[in-house]
């Protein structure tokens, strides 16, 4: 079977090589098996974000004074647990009323502090892709097949709590050579370690983050994007706007 | 934060209330109203983008429409990887956030 590529070739669009090398590599990784999930369960989850972006019940969710307001029926496209679906569904649809309380409960319902991390990564990275893909003017990319195989179930001894909803890898540790995880002697914003319980899904958004906008360490500098047809404060705007629409906290 | 710096040093005078009017302004950035208008089509799942896409395309050309893209896209990331992971806000960020709130009349930033 061939592995999954990204082209946006119909669109007529010239899209810079570095940002389709990295949506491939994401996407190759997302069907493939995880690190607590399954290549199957992972493109499952992807699946689900296209659906809940046309969900009825999210959107009355979305429309309610308060997310617990109503309960939610949703349009789901997949086999996945239901609570996984409602998981799925908030993060795409209501990603600024998540709470310590809402994944405190998605974790209660059965699904492990890692099991999250990781569904949180795949949502994340379909809807980068999808977004992407929209705001050019393409086809979606077909999801991709899965992979055959089991999870790694690797969890990594250095995650402590240090106030995220999830335990976390520290900066001081997770920048050493040995796990080369963030940069060393830079500034790596906390949306940069918020994931590093699945070290694979930070590296993976490392990745995404260097072809799409800038290494974490520019962000806090004056780095003009000189070989892009676009400004550093054309970037800034769009980021800014991107982040209000979707009503981000941080 | 970095709407602003970033317009400083190239000599602009960025107005970061752009970011939440409901009705699009360029904000002192280049092609920013045609850049917001696209920002909120694709955001809004009922709204065809089509049309603030061309208009994008027809000022400034393809390459800045990818580029916005690219940025949009990655933000789509950023923003639900804070939000569901609960990711504190930076040391530096505390301070701009507050003034920032002021500014904006939102809350002062406080943790849920």
């Amino acid at each position: 079977m061939a592995a999954a590529s990204i082209n946006f070739r119909k669109s007529g669009i010239a899209v810079r090589d570095d940002i389709i090398a990295s949506q491939t590599r994401a996407w190759q990784s997302l069907a493939a098996p995880g690190t607590w999930w399954t290549g199957a369960e992972r493109v499952a989850i992807a699946r689900e974000v296209r659906a809940a972006r046309r969900c009825a019940g999210c959107a009355e969710r979305k429309a309610a004074l308060s997310p617990y307001a109503v309960y939610a029926t949703h349009s789901a496209a997949t086999d996945l647990p239901p609570a996984i679906v409602d998981a799925v569904h908030r993060i795409v649809t209501d990603p600024g009323r998540l709470s310590r309380r809402w994944a405190d409960e998605v974790k209660a319902d059965g699904t492990s502090d890692a099991h999250l991390v990781e569904l949180v990564s795949v949502v994340c990275t379909a809807m980068l892709i999808d977004g992407f893909a929209r705001a050019i003017g393409a086809d979606a990319p077909p999801l991709p097949q899965p992979v055959a195989g089991e999870p790694s179930r690797r969890r990594p001894a250095e995650a402590i709590d240090e106030g995220y909803f999830v335990p976390t890898i520290p900066y001081a540790i997770g920048s050493r050579p040995e796990l080369g995880l963030y940069e060393p002697n830079a500034f790596v914003p906390n949306v940069g370690r918020g994931l590093s319980l699945v070290p694979a899904a930070v590296r993976s958004a490392r990745d995404l983050m260097l072809a799409h906008y800038m290494k974490y360490e520019q962000v806090v500098t004056d780095w003009e994007p000189r070989d892009r047809p676009i400004s550093r404060s054309q970037m800034e705007l769009v980021a800014s706007r991107t982040s209000a629409k979707n009503d981000c906290f941080y | 934060m970095a709407l602003r710096a970033s317009s400083k040093k190239t000599g602009g005078d960025a107005d970061i209330t752009a970011i939440t009017r409901e009705v699009a302004g360029d904000g002192g950035v280049a092609h920013g109203k045609l850049l917001i208008e696209l920002v909120d089509a694709v955001i809004d799942e009922t709204a065809d983008p089509a049309p603030a896409r061309q208009r994008l395309v027809a000022a400034a050309g393809p390459g800045l429409l990818v580029e916005a893209g690219a940025v949009l896209g990655m933000f789509h990331l950023n923003d639900r990887v804070a939000d569901a992971m609960g990711a504190p806000l930076d040391e530096l960020m505390l301070d701009y956030r507050r003034k920032l709130g002021e500014k904006m009349g939102m809350d002062a930033g406080e943790a849920r």
